[in-house]
């Protein structure tokens, strides 16, 4: 078919006002009356479509790339390559109907897409391809700088092999769509305009106020515009809103790489070496009636090497599929996505699961790839076990190239919200993976302190030691112990002192360590944080060290309360400590100090009855209760006044005992009516002398009648 | 690096001190627990120090739990060299408690002085400490331990050893040599070949010079070292008939590592 007629039709950028606020219809395509909105013009639109044949078209991936680089046209459903050409295009190629524009400066090139041939050269002058779509016979492509005021446009129009019709425009114009012999042409960020394919008449126009109108696409045989959200043409459309129309927006949240749901159309289009398309989101539309949803429910979104499927309105991954190249290109169909890789190789992925059902290769090197997957139904079973998600996204982030950082990033996030023990044991690995980058490794770490499921595998972590000869290392210590607090997981206790005794363990996981046991509230771990704090608080000065020490004190306080105050006070008056332990020690006795005067204030304040109070206690109080001496509290004062008839025999258990310990800590559990429940005593080896002379003695009953635990020191 | 040359100067003298108090018959100078112990509480630290040597010079084994429990309660580090090294020198096994707490030391320098510490202590339990420091990440208490398990004739050591020599600690030959009952020595020779012959021939030394090995084990020795036929075979095999003593018990070794050195030409 021959080139049948060029117009050129210049129209003022403020066209849309004019053409919102125009009346009476017809007139050239753009005209600055020509109204829109119109059900009366769209909905013979519609009944076109719906009438229209569903588009047919072979599946096919067009690459670009090589050195020398050259197009290379690959049949899917062949599995063959159907041609190479050289091209030394600076766009993507498009693939629209029959033909695959490039452009080739200073023209945009049409060559038919079965035989390679070029079929036109058409001159682009200094505009950027911007896209181009087709049906059968019927092309267009845009050229267009894009931006608001000063803004140059051209659509070619092909039908067959030839210009049909080249329209100038001086305004923006977006991403088109053909169906049913009409374009769809967006511009000027609101507007859609229908044309018909054979007269160029515009048929009709929609204005949507509420979402930039930059692309339209088919899927289906239903036309769907939109950028940031996408709406699908039905006689709804007219009420100019996104809210009154079929429409969907994708919730995801912000992605790695800040992929756009459909690129900003009005913006300079990408370069064939752009990053846009290794990072990109592929869906496709489907619905019916005034819904609008992606199929499979799956958006995809590539990010160099990584494929996840996302949910839609959550962002929440359901699968991940690690590729070993660059995707270079990608198309949603139903049941999956083709992907296209920097080799030339093609994938299937399975919608649901990931993985692959087919495979292909061009063996065409490739910097992008332009796919029209629409019907292509080839594909078998998927092969080789589903991992769980847990592992996918695990394994995702051991990939080594840097680019992909943020995405693993992004699949730790991912790991963190999710839940099952699975996952923290996947954290436990990631974060003792030193190999990992380290922002990776920080973010697993991070997210498996917070984790409060995998106590199994917490513990088993904790079970391991730096050790030479076994060739292992510590694990990850820290975050294990945060975990260990946020479990609240006492079996932890014995492992994490463990670690505090290894020299192998660095000062920052130390004072975590310390933090986590001083939260456990496991007394057993006193002892051997007092040692630690003993030992090193007189080394030499040094940061991390002073840090952990702080810590320990802070743990000390946490579990004994006043018990921890003689060894403060020593800690507090070695003159060769160090200086800023020392003072952190005084501090804290300072504070049992505050407390301890605070609390008997407020109990004396409590205890000391109103004139009428006493006056009303005592015509109430029958005389018995009158006589009621239970102290509230069994205080290690208390204690002390029950032991001291057996004082001297308590000291002998100390002084002939294994070890001659000076002092013994005693852990008390007395009934609310002051029967001895449990008696623990440290060190072991005088625990049983010590346990039954504290048994042989009677203790008093309290005045709440509550189980009550008292500690108390007893000293040579 | 100051308190560690206090350290080793102090360590030093204490050395000599008790030595010449030793070998004079008689005991160093005279201390009462009491005070020392209220020296060792004092705040300065100079004092302390004057403690701890006096402890050193004394030789008093009373003392050493006294000094013990003042490590236990944090000691700056020249002070805590100069305490561990003189719980080395009295060589005592009480001190074993508070040497193994110290071989895991958060310094190194600490954790290496412990194991010497041990080494010189034997306390109950010595073997199983240094078997440990087999696996220290520090490369020189691992060295010290592996010597050490040697020094303490630990011989339930030796699958340790073997294992610490598989991964490089080299000082594990010397003291496989010393350790080896006489059916294990076929695996120290299982490693002719498979690492460089000095790696081994500390182990083979040792074997060799043993009174506690057999005659025939020996002279197998110095037939497999005969056999790998190198000129580093050859040096160790004439090293060895030089310093085999000349007398008639060890004729036959000496002749028989003569002879096998001829063997492998030059």
């Amino acid at each position: 078919m021959n080139r049948t007629q060029r117009i050129a039709v210049l129209v003022l950028a403020v066209t849309p006002l004019f053409a919102a606020c125009g009346g009476g219809g017809g007139g050239s395509a753009f005209g600055a009356t020509f109204p829109d909105n119109r059900s009366e013009q769209l909905d013979p639109v519609l009944a076109r479509m719906a009438t229209a044949p569903a588009p047919r078209a072979p599946a096919v991936a067009v690459s670009l790339g090589g050195t020398p680089p050259e197009l290379v046209a690959f049949d899917l459903e062949s599995a063959e390559v159907r041609w190479r050409q050289p091209s030394a295009s600076t766009s993507a190629p498009q693939i629209a109907g029959r033909l695959v524009f490039t452009l080739e400066a200073p023209s945009i090139v049409a060559r038919d897409l079965e035989t390679g041939a070029i079929v036109f050269r058409e001159e682009a002058g200094s505009l950027p391809l911007v896209g181009a779509a087709g049906e059968g016979d019927l092309a267009v492509a845009v050229l267009s700088t894009g931006g608001g005021v000063g803004a140059q446009s051209r659509l070619i129009i092909a039908r067959g092999g030839d210009v049909h019709d080249i329209i100038d425009l001086t305004f923006a114009v977006g991403l088109p769509a053909v169906r049913a012999g009409m374009l769809f042409i967006p511009w000027s960020n609101q507007n859609l305009s229908v044309l018909d394919g054979e007269t160029g008449e515009e048929l009709a126009r929609v204005r949507i106020s509420d979402e930039v109108v930059g692309h339209a696409l088919v899927a289906d045989g239903n036309v769907y515009t939109g950028q940031a959200n996408l709406i699908r043409l039905t006689s709804a459309t007219v009420r100019g809103t996104r809210d009154g129309a079929a429409w969907f927006g994708a919730s995801v949240g912000e992605l790695p790489g800040t992929p756009a749901f459909m690129r900003d159309a009005y913006a300079p289009p990408p370069s064939p070496q752009s990053a846009i398309h290794r990072v990109r989101l592929d869906f496709l539309p489907t619905g019916d009636g005034e819904t609008v949803e992606l199929n499979d429910d799956n958006l995809y979104f590539t990010f160099y090497r990584l494929v996840f499927a996302l949910a839609p309105d959550t962002g929440t991954v359901k699968w991940v599929y690690e590729h070993d190249a660059d995707i270079v290109g990608g198309g949603a169909l139903p049941g999956g996505l083709i992907i296209a890789d920097a080799a030339g190789t093609l994938r299937r992925l399975s919608a649901a699961d990931g993985r692959v059902t087919w495979t292909a290769s061009s063996g065409a090197p490739s910097v992008v790839t332009a796919l029209r997957v629409g019907g292509f139904a080839a594909g078998g079973a998927a092969t080789g076990e589903v991992q769980s998600l847990a592992d996918q996204l695990s394994a995702a982030t051991q990939n080594p190239d840097a680019r992909l950082t943020p995405a693993q990033l992004f699949a730790v996030s991912q790991l963190a919200a999710s839940s099952g023990a699975d996952v923290t044991a996947n954290l436990i690995t990631l974060c003792d993976r030193r190999a990992l980058p380290e922002q990776v490794r920080a973010a697993a770490c991070t997210a498996l302190g917070d984790r409060v499921e995998g106590r199994e595998q917490l513990v088993a972590a904790l079970e391991r030691h730096a050790r030479f000869l076994e060739g292992t290392t510590a694990p990850p210590v820290g975050a294990l112990a945060r975990a260990a607090a946020r479990m609240e997981e006492r079996a932890a206790v014995p492992h994490l002192i463990s670690h505090l005794r290894d020299p192998a363990t660095d000062l920052a996981a130390v004072a975590l360590i310390l933090a986590a046991l001083g939260e456990l509230g496991d007394e057993s771990a006193a002892a051997p944080i007092g040692d630690f704090l003993r030992l090193y608080h007189a080394e030499e000065a040094d940061d991390e060290l002073t840090v952990a020490l702080g810590a320990s004190i802070d743990a000390l306080v946490s579990l004994e309360g006043p018990v921890a105050r003689e060894l403060l006070e020593e800690i507090a008056g070695d003159t060769m400590g160090i200086a800023p332990v020392r003072g952190k020690a005084r501090d804290a006795v300072t504070a049992m100090d505050e407390a301890a005067a605070a609390a008997e204030a407020a109990d004396t304040e409590r205890q000391t009855p109103t004139e009428d109070e006493e006056a009303a206690a005592e015509a109430d109080t029958p005389e018995e209760e009158q006589a009621d001496v239970r102290p509230r509290t069994i205080t290690a004062e208390i204690v002390g006044d029950v032991l001291a008839p057996v004082r001297r025999e308590l000291t002998l258990c100390l002084s002939n005992g294994e070890g001659r310990p000076r002092t013994a800590r005693v852990i008390l559990h007395l009934s609310g009516e002051g029967s001895v429940e449990t008696v623990s005593v440290t060190p072991a080896p005088v625990a049983a002398c010590v346990e039954a002379l504290i048994r042989a003695q009677t203790f008093p009953a309290n005045e709440r009648a509550v189980r009550q635990q008292v500690i108390y020191t007893i000293r040579r | 690096m100051r308190g560690s040359t206090i350290a080793a100067v102090g360590l030093a003298l204490l050395t000599l001190a008790a030595g010449t108090a030793e070998g004079q018959g008689r005991r160093g100078p005279r201390a009462r627990p009491a005070e020392i112990e209220e020296q060792l509480a004092s705040a300065d630290r100079d004092v302390v120090q004057t403690a701890i040597e006096t402890i050193g010079l004394s030789g008093n084994p009373r003392f050493v739990p006294l000094l013990a429990a003042r490590i236990m309660k944090g000691l700056p580090p020249e002070l805590l060299e100069t305490a561990v090294d003189t719980l080395t020198v009295l060589g005592r096994p009480e001190a074993g408690d508070v040497l193994f707490v110290l071989a895991s030391h958060r310094r190194a320098e600490i954790r290496a002085r412990a194991v010497a510490g041990i080494i010189s202590c034997r306390p109950e339990g010595a073997s199983s400490a240094l078997q440990s420091a087999l696996s220290d990440l520090d490369p020189h208490v691992r060295s010290a331990a592996a010597v050490g398990l040697g020094q303490i004739e630990a011989a339930g050591a030796t699958d340790a050893l073997f294992h610490a020599l598989d991964r490089n600690i080299l000082e594990a030959a010397t003291s496989l040599g010393q350790l080896v009952a006489a059916g294990e020595v076929a695996r120290v020779l299982g490693y002719l070949g498979q690492v460089p012959l000095d790696v081994v021939t500390p182990a083979l030394s040792e074997i060799i010079a043993r009174e506690n090995m057999e005659q025939e084990t020996k002279l197998e020795v110095l037939g497999r070292i005969a056999e790998l036929a190198t000129p580093d075979a050859r040096q160790f095999l004439v090293d060895m008939a030089e310093s085999v003593p000349n007398d008639r018990r060890h004729r036959a070794l000496r002749e028989a590592a003569t002879a096998a050195a001829e063997r492998i030409v030059q």
